[in-house]
């Protein structure tokens, strides 16, 4: 059985943040949601300075606490390992987002067609420097890189489980990309990184580029100590604590 | 006031507020329902236009709390439930015949808080649209969500209270009914299906088992099923532990106390019953409510004192946060004013009975009840603040529309609590 | 049930209650009209590959070219966001023209295509017939050099034209012409690389040489898990900190002095590399008293130790004397090494740590670790050519960007050339792979100083004999026309700005707009109302984003090269015309269109067309024809480039390294000492010309403290400017979702030096800069953010911000370049922008 993962590798990250950016033009998140974040931290006092990066997907755990929390099972686990969100399912109480000990959660406060960076919706910027508006090209397309595959229903079950700001009032999150896994494509993130510090394939398959690099190099997981059992394994420097220092100047956005 | 002299019999003074209506009730009616409809505009603002009216953002990266005070008047309704009816319980059992007086009104608080309970999760939810999905995949779910745990204790014990209720008042209706205006009869019929004269003692042995499952099952859930709610949680840092079973049962046991402490003495103030609610009442609920007030305290240093010898970094920040940090004016004006103070006084009180004041006690329940509301908030909040992952600190300032339905579920609750007074029996006519 | 149904119109995506949450609706299916669609990048530089994903004609997602060598398939968070550019809402929609004064914010009306560029052409044309030297065209990141920079401007005949190489880094490609003949910048050969000192090198954020992100940081990274080491050369430690193995955090203007002391001890060390020095460089050449080389028939000498006597320095089998003195006929003559030992005797690494703020321990060490790891005298064999094996590399770029910047660059470069680590296995070496003598060291050789300058940037001129293009001079020659003697006048210049923001991105903000206020006309070609457009344009004409067919685009990491096209990936937006068909109709309009000399036949020119694929000279060009052409040139067509993207071909080994070639270094030896710059030096002074512009017209790097250090004693510390990874010089602040990510900039100060005055994290404080030379000083207010990674005497900046116009990065951050100050004292000798200067904080 396919057992998904990513490693990712921190010797190598330089904090670009090309796979929040990827992350979210693929999954079309509402501003202020990133699925993927990146933490930029300083330790250090001058001159024994480092800079250093820790990029932050879901973890898919394999003993996950937001699907054991969800009241009505929308949040579940596939069998090839993705937790994914039911759309058409959830209610809205958010139980999965203080579940999670990674924060991976977003919730829809507002109507996501109303958060896509500009007011669509009323045309902003219409005859402004020259006469026409976006909705005269497009049509009226939310945001107006909108990805079809995520209408479409994903998984055995046929389940609305694909990128982001579907409806008001429900849960989303990471999902490894599954209208791209199930393709036989990489996440987002992962066909991005500029440095190839992302790796994702089946970590059960010994073969696999990260069932490689797990046997090659040491790793950690974010964590670990609560018993999650995240898929996410990091190679290379040991994770930040509360002590660095954030310089990261955004996103600092919230709906 | 009006028709004083023709009462000789007591129980008729105990139905005065059935038969008469004053003035004061419409204006109370009025001012209820405005902001119940008030809360009902703040409602539909927030179905309209989405949670994004609340105070409430996602944690981490959009630093915010996404449970909020919806959540901390769940749980805070749902402590004075559980603790009500168990009072009233307790009551039954004990055959403490002098605080019978205040026993409908405890079992009374407890169904109406439940609901309004219920409410503060409706309101709490994104899609309240498909609440029934809890229902739908009930048995999918009842072997790990702590949330269908919730629903179903929180129906279970609604339906014994509600039943615990009922069976108790029957023999009221039954017995004073030619007394109670015609104009609500058919509020009353419910009560006497099946009735007859002698069903007393069945009845009171069938109150008297749910009174004890009722005890058993409130210190189950308080000290269980609802703090499992936070206690399971390994991913906050400020909710996970043991220690929030006993922790709740007790805020569970003083919320309830001081709700009926306030509750009696605006009754017996409102109805001129000083000879049906004694004083004694109050000084032994003082004394229980010290008791209580004193062991929460301890809880509230327990918890500190573990955080604070080793200092784990996450934790630490939130006690940091709540002891010196920008919730400690709130924190430790709860903590003063709002408990070791007023438990100072219910103690001194306790021990020299003499200097007991109705009006001093039910100014401390007051104090407690606010304190624990303010109690429950930090609880939800502050750990969401203060995430595990280094995220920035976040904020949360709840809005209009959160403090309006906070409003509405209290001005419901008073709303239904007084309509019943109108129509029922508050005190137990036939025991007292 | 009624009143959910009711409220369920509320919710978005909703069609009822019911249907929606148990028979969701497949809106749109994705298996509908799909494709791909091979591009380049367009928001960057290096233009990496892009496959675009079009579906039902709508631009869905941009990734990598999985073929592109630059990039690999993948992309930075520019090139990903750049969809939302290409979908802003604010983007100039169609030709507008201004209709009020110059020197406020434009209020605008729509013209037609037509009257538009009828206007622009007759002023162009007017312009050209009067006088060839009052047409400014100035670009900022414009592509396709060919179309724009050459065809255009050759059939023109401009004189002025500017590009933005001053504000970059172009005194290190007057350094490499100067001392090698080629225009190129410090690369490494990262495949053999074994220790890599990063000067003043972003290497994880900015571009560096060429390239603009991906590239460099994949090949470091991948060089260091092969174990490369890192040596950063910073005031500021950035981003690549984890990668780097030792960081020297160096005072800001001072690289010259640390440089000068490593030769200085890798000379006491003798970890020189004689061979390369004797054979490739002009060290042995004898130096006469009077600073010139000693010649005969016009052939520089050297002492031959085998004869003991001078010879021609390109005669077969002699060995030159790198030491000692000689005397031939009258002259007491020196080779140039022995002068460089003795120049550099003073400059220790005791003096350099004064000045530096680098340890002298620490100096001395690094020289060794490099002149140790040079590996001197060590070959290889890679595809059966014998090679020297020199494993260390300075890569730089913008440490150009200092009022020493030219020397500075030679000094650098002078460490390499000592151990011999240039263009061979492992080293330094150079992206551009071509050598060209007379147009650098050929023509500077014989060339005289004009009095009278023709270009506002003063090239050629007695003032920047050997110039960049300095386009921040020109609003200053525009200001004070007759301190220059420009013999032109400013009233009656037009300028056409093409992708650029002077305004936003060149100092000093108010000079530029009271320069620019006084030309007669100004066009500006741009995608967005860019600052400048808004306070100076007269008309701007709408360009697209990336959907415009664009090139030839010669795309080259160390190890391969490729051929590629923009190719327009949804039909314009708007009105917006694609830069090139502007160029064609403005040409058109003009009357330098068709004909010899004109823009076609420049073209055919530029794009190398053989005979049979020329274009024909009095046929208006579409843009398809154009590139079919040119991909026929190729060996195949438009066509295949629309199916491919991306044609690629492997450098080999014997391209690869200069010294591989026949003859080695295409026959140049390298000038460790500049002749050249003691010519224009001594011209200068004899001209008359103030010393503050021939100073550093010396022929070794010679140490002055820079001119910033006469600033009054309360301006402590040195302001930086620098890039950061998400945002794209002037032109990504606005993109709505890099701005998400990055919205702002700060004022970067260390930690304990804000806290000694009172600044806390997140204060606002006044940021003020002193110029020294005129006594001005500016002043603008910045959010000051704690560090601990930069020097405590230096605060930074980060470029990108300080819009007015776009909403979206309006008013957000604040723009460095208004501390900057133009000018004499704080550009470099030949006119490149210092971006260092002294400046005060307070509250």
């Amino acid at each position: 059985m396919v057992r998904y993962g990513m490693v990712i590798d921190l010797s190598r990250c330089v904090g670009c943040r090309a796979c929040m950016e990827a992350c979210k033009v693929e999954n079309n998140t509402p501003k202020g949601v990133f699925w993927m974040y990146v933490f930029v931290r300083e330790e250090g006092k001058y001159p024994n300075v480092k800079v250093r990066f820790m990029p932050r997907p879901c973890m898919h755990c394999d003993n996950p606490p937001c699907v054991k929390v969800c009241p009505v099972g929308a949040r579940h686990k596939r069998k090839d390992g993705l937790v994914l969100t039911d759309y058409n399912r959830c209610i809205g109480c958010r139980y999965c987002e203080v579940a999670c000990p990674y924060g991976v959660n977003s919730f829809n406060w507002k109507n996501p067609v109303e958060n896509q960076y500009y007011d669509w919706n009323s045309e902003e910027g219409k005859d402004v420097f020259g006469t026409g508006s976006i909705k005269d090209e497009i049509g009226e397309v939310i945001p107006p890189y909108k990805n079809p595959d995520l209408e479409e229903l994903y998984g055995e079950e046929r389940r609305l489980t694909a990128g982001g700001g579907h409806y008001i009032g429900v849960i989303e999150k990471c999902t490894f990309c599954v209208h791209r896994v199930e393709k036989g494509k990489l996440p987002a993130c992962v066909e991005t990184c500029p440095v190839f510090a992302l790796h994702f394939g089946d970590l059960d398959d010994p073969n696999s580029e990260v069932s490689k690099l797990l046997v090659k190099k040491s790793w950690f997981r974010l964590l670990e100590e609560l018993g999650t059992e995240p898929r996410v394994y990091y190679l290379g420097q040991p994770p930040f604590t509360h002590l660095s220092k954030n310089i990261l100047i955004g996103p600092k956005v919230r709906v | 006031m009006k028709g004083e002299g023709i009462e000789s019999k007591p129980e008729e003074q105990l139905l005065r507020p059935i038969i008469y209506t004053t003035k004061a009730f419409y204006v109370a009616i009025a001012v209820l329902i405005g902001t119940t409809m008030w809360s009902g505009y703040a409602w539909w603002t927030q179905l309209t236009q989405g949670l994004v009216v609340t105070g409430m953002r996602d944690l981490g990266v959009s630093f915010g709390s996404p449970w909020g005070v919806y959540i901390a008047n769940f749980i805070w309704y749902v402590g004075i439930a559980h603790g009500g009816i168990a009072v009233s319980a307790g009551i039954r059992i004990t055959k403490l015949e002098k605080y019978r007086p205040i026993a409908r009104m405890a079992e009374l608080l407890t169904v109406i808080t439940l609901l309004m309970a219920g409410l503060s999760i409706v309101f709490d939810l994104g899609r309240p649209d498909r609440i029934f999905f809890m229902i739908i995949y009930y048995w999918d779910r009842i072997g790990q969500s702590p949330l269908i745990w919730d629903l179903t204790v929180i129906f279970a014990y609604s339906i014994l209270s509600v039943t615990y209720l009922y069976l108790t008042m029957r023999e009221d209706i039954a017995t004073y009914l030619e007394k109670l205006p015609r104009r609500w009869r058919w509020f009353y019929k419910p009560f006497l299906l099946g009735y007859s004269p002698g069903e007393k003692e069945k009845v009171d042995q069938i109150a008297w088992w749910i009174a004890i499952t009722l005890i058993v099952l409130m210190a189950l859930l308080s000290g269980g099923v609802i703090p499992w709610l936070f206690g399971l949680m390994v991913s906050q840092a400020g909710w996970y532990g043991a220690v929030q079973g006993p922790y709740f049962l007790t805020a569970a046991l003083v919320s309830a106390i001081s709700g009926i402490i306030i509750i009696a003495s605006i009754i017996r103030r409102l109805f001129r019953w000083e000879k049906q609610i004694k004083p004694e009442i109050f000084k032994g609920l003082g004394t229980i409510l010290a008791v209580l007030t004193v062991i929460y305290l301890w809880f509230i240093l327990h918890e500190q004192l573990t955080i604070r010898y080793a200092g784990p970094t996450t934790e630490l920040a939130i006690s940091d946060a709540l002891l010196m940090g920008s919730f400690s004016p709130i924190y430790w004006t709860m903590l003063i004013v709002g408990l070791i103070l007023p438990f100072i006084y219910l103690a001194i009180q306790a021990i020299y009975p003499k200097v007991f004041s109705l009006k001093g006690t039910v100014i401390s329940a007051i104090l407690i009840l606010v304190a624990l509301w303010v109690k429950r908030f930090l609880l939800v909040v502050i750990s969401l603040l203060y995430p595990r992952l280094p995220y920035p600190v976040g904020s949360y300032t709840p809005t209009w529309v959160e403090w309006s339905l906070v409003l509405g579920t209290l001005a419901i609750a008073s709303l239904l609590y007084i309509v019943f007074i109108k129509i029922y029996p508050i005190i137990e006519l036939k025991r007292s | 049930m009624v009143a959910t149904i009711a409220l369920s119109k509320y919710f978005s995506g909703l069609d009822g209650l019911l249907t929606d949450t148990l028979h969701p609706q497949v809106i749109e299916s994705s298996s509908a009209e799909e494709e791909w669609i091979p591009t380049t990048c367009w928001i960057g530089k290096q233009d990496c590959g892009v496959l675009a994903r079009k579906v039902n004609g709508r631009i869905v997602k941009l990734e990598g070219h999985p073929d592109h060598p630059l990039n690999l398939g993948k992309l930075c968070p520019k090139g990903v966001a750049q969809i939302m550019q290409l979908y802003d809402p604010y983007r100039v929609k169609a030709p507008l023209k201004r209709t009020n004064p110059k020197g406020e914010p434009g209020e605008w009306v729509e013209i037609s295509w037509d009257e538009a560029l009828n206007i622009v052409g007759d002023k162009l044309r007017d312009v050209r017939e009067r006088d060839r030297r009052l047409f400014i065209w100035q670009k900022g990141r414009s592509k396709s050099s060919a179309f724009y920079d050459n065809a255009f401007n050759k059939a023109f005949g401009t004189v002025n034209k500017q590009t933005h190489g001053a504000v970059c880094s172009d005194a290190f490609y007057r350094a490499t012409e100067l001392t090698f003949s080629i225009s190129g910048s410090p690369t490494a050969d990262f495949r053999y690389c074994k220790y890599l000192i990063a000067w003043g090198f972003n290497f994880t954020e900015a571009g560096g040489p060429h390239l603009c992100f991906i590239t460099w940081p994949r090949e470091i990274v991948n060089a260091k898990e092969r174990g490369m080491k890192i040596v950063s050369i910073d005031p500021r430690i950035r981003a690549g900190s984890h990668l780097v193995d030792e960081w020297l955090p160096i005072k800001p203007g001072t690289d010259m002095a640390l440089a000068l002391a490593m030769a200085n001890v890798l000379i006491e060390e003798n970890l020189i590399d004689e061979e390369y020095l004797k054979n490739y460089t002009n060290a042995p050449f004898l130096v006469k008293e009077d600073g010139y080389f000693l010649r005969v028939d016009d052939k520089e000498q050297v002492w031959d130790l085998n004869s003991s006597s001078a010879q021609p320095h390109d005669k077969a089998g002699i060995d030159p004397a790198l030491t000692g003195g000689y005397t031939v006929g009258e002259f007491s003559v020196k080779p140039v090494f022995q002068k460089l030992i003795e120049h550099i005797s003073n400059y220790t690494p005791e003096w350099a740590s004064d000045i530096c703020g680098i340890p002298s321990e620490t100096i001395r060490r690094i020289a060794r670790e490099f002149g140790e790891n040079a590996m001197i005298g060590s070959k290889v064999t890679i595809d059966g050519i014998d090679l020297p094996y020199r494993p260390v590399a300075i890569m730089g770029y913008h440490v150009s960007q200092q009022e020493l910047g030219t020397q500075a660059s030679r000094a650098i470069w002078l460490l390499s050339m000592l151990v011999g680590a240039i263009d061979v296995v492992g080293s330094t070496r150079f992206w551009e792979r071509k050598v060209d003598y007379a147009s650098y060291q050929g023509k500077w050789s014989t060339m005289s100083l004009k009095d009278v300058p023709d270009k506002l940037s003063l090239d050629g001129s007695k003032f920047y004999p050997i110039a960049s293009g300095g386009a921040t001079q020109a609003p200053l020659t525009l200001l004070n026309p007759e301190k220059y003697g420009l013999p032109y006048n400013p009233e009656d210049m037009v300028m056409m700005l093409h992708m650029v923001n002077p305004v936003l991105t060149f100092p000093k903000q108010e000079k530029v707009i009271e320069g620019y206020k006084k030309l007669n006309f100004i066009v500006a070609i741009d995608p967005w109302l860019s600052e400048t457009a808004d306070y100076l344009a007269d008309i701007v004409l709408p360009a697209t984003t990336m959907e415009k067919y664009e090139g030839p685009l010669d795309v080259r990491t160390l190890y391969y090269k490729a051929d590629t096209l923009r190719l327009p990936i949804i039909e314009p937006m708007f009105q917006s015309k694609m830069d090139a068909e502007i160029y064609i109709e403005l040409s058109e309009k003009i009357g330098i269109l068709y004909g010899t000399n004109g823009f076609i036949d420049h073209l055919n020119k530029e794009l190398k067309l053989p005979e049979d694929l020329k274009l024909p000279l009095d046929v208006k060009p579409t843009l398809a024809d154009i590139f079919d052409r040119w991909a026929k040139s190729k060996g195949v067509d438009l066509e295949w480039f629309k199916k491919n993207g991306v044609k690629v071909s492997k450098i080999t080994t014997k391209d690869l390294y200069m010294r591989a070639w026949s003859p080695p270094y295409g026959g140049v030896k390298a000038h460790l000492y500049s002749e050249i710059l003691k010519r224009f030096g001594d011209a200068m002074a004899a001209k008359g010309v103030p010393e503050i512009y021939r100073q550093d017209y010396t022929p070794f790097p010679t140490w002055r403290s820079p001119t910033m250090e006469s600033s009054p004693s309360d301006y402590d510390l040195y302001l930086i400017c620098f890039k950061n990874i998400e945002h794209k010089q002037s032109r990504t602040a606005f993109n709505a979702l890099l701005n998400e990510i990055q919205p702002e900039n700060r004022l970067l100060i260390n930690s304990e030096t804000a806290r000694n005055r009172g600044i806390n994290d997140g204060d606002r404080v006044w940021v003020e800069s002193y110029n020294v030379v005129t006594g001005e000083t500016a002043r603008v207010s910045a959010t000051a953010m704690l560090i601990e990674g930069i020097r405590p005497d230096t605060v930074a900046i980060s470029h990108h911000f300080g819009h007015w116009v776009h909403p979206v990065s309006k008013n957000k951050g604040v723009n460095s370049n208004r501390l900057f100050f133009s000018g004499e004292g704080y550009t470099d000798m030949t006119g490149n922008q210092s971006f260092n200067i002294k400046v005060k904080v307070y509250k």
